[in-house]
């Protein structure tokens, strides 16, 4: 094996596990100096460059158990990657139950000042609220990717949880306009989604984004044309 | 195990020593003497333990990141014949982190130790 197909299979493989942007670069950077400097040491003490080469590669290791051994130990770094299915489970439902909270914090926010606003205002405000558990998944997403703790699985579940779960969340504000006492405010959950059209928006954005995300860290012409790591 | 934990050894602690922290340890130790890159850090540990210790390359380098991820070590890169490496270099939180894990270590070296030979039989 030579240097230009064990850094292309590693690269493969850490793409593969989802260790994706600088974490592979650092990773890359140091298995490629770790090679060249065996390279050298051997070549030092009089062995030819070709069998070097063929040699340190033997020494390292294949680079999948390499990358797999890299994984282990980058997800015993983080609880997350410790605990995959309590951390991936319970936190999307504390991001859920934030997102009830936000969405509740914006009905009191609304009740403090609808004197002020014209209707059409506090439809926009009330279709935001209902947004709102949305944006905190998103953000829950975003900071998936970002760290990618659970590697591609972590990243489609959470996708999924995003793209569904709040699609089935509404909210309701009913202003008191006939004295105090006759309006009303809530939140409510329903199997069949109250509105298609947003959860058909927002599935579709949402599964769209990582898609993209998933595509542009996986492409393939990036391991073809992308390894600066070869001289 | 008992004896470990009335020395105060908490849970996390345990699988920190046994495990996780050979590796960190060695790595913080070599670095408090002098800057060194990833390469040179994993023969030096292979060559002073005599092959003993031979963490794979796949879990020092990860370790490595994350020490300098939590400001334990700070980092130095250079361009060597053409390509990228890393010197690593002990900051002073990375000292204070040794200077807990040595004496982490200590306790369960000095644990380990009343259970030689002499004193099992001792006891018994």
């Amino acid at each position: 094996m030579q240097q230009r197909e064990f850094i292309t299979r590693a690269q493969k493989a850490l793409i593969k596990h989802g260790i994706i942007g600088s974490r592979a670069k650092a990773l890359l950077e140091e298995w490629n100096d770790h090679l060249q400097s065996e390279v050298e040491k051997l070549v030092a003490g009089g062995q030819d460059r070709e069998s070097s080469y063929q040699d340190a590669c033997k020494a390292l290791g294949e680079p999948e158990s390499l990358v797999d051994s890299a994984a282990k130990q980058l997800a015993m770094e983080s609880w997350q990657g410790r605990n995959p299915v309590l951390s991936s489970g319970i936190l999307s439902v504390v991001v859920f139950l934030l997102g009830i909270l936000v969405m509740t914090g914006g009905g009191f926010l609304l009740i403090a000042g609808w004197k002020n606003l014209s209707a059409e205002i506090m439809q926009s405000l009330i279709n935001f609220i209902n947004t709102l558990p949305w944006i905190v998944g998103l953000c829950w997403l975003a900071y998936h990717a970002r760290k990618m703790p659970l590697g591609w699985k972590g990243l489609w579940f959470v996708t999924a949880f995003t793209a569904i779960v709040p699609g089935f969340m509404g909210f309701f504000f009913e202003p008191p306009t006939n004295g105090p006492g006759t309006g009303s405010m809530g939140f409510f959950l329903t199997w069949i989604s109250y509105k298609p059209f947003d959860f058909i928006l927002k599935f579709i954005i949402t599964s769209g984004l990582t898609s993209f995300f998933w595509w542009y860290q996986t492409r393939g012409q990036k391991l073809k044309d992308g390894n600066q790591f070869l001289q | 195990l008992t004896y470990l934990l009335a020395q105060g050894i908490k849970a996390e602690m345990k699988k920190e020593l046994f495990i996780d922290g050979v590796p960190e340890l060695l790595l913080l130790r070599l670095l408090a003497q002098n800057e060194m890159y990833g390469y040179e850090l994993v023969a030096k540990i292979h060559s002073i333990s005599d092959g003993a210790f031979s963490f794979g390359e796949g879990c020092i380098y990860p370790i490595l990141h994350r020490l300098v991820g939590d400001r334990c070590l700070s980092i130095r890169k250079e361009t060597v014949s053409g390509r990228p490496r890393r010197y690593y270099r002990l900051t002073a939180k990375g000292n204070k982190r040794l200077s807990q894990l040595e004496n982490s270590w200590s306790k369960v070296s000095a644990g380990i130790s009343k259970f030689g030979k002499d004193s099992i039989h001792a006891t018994a």
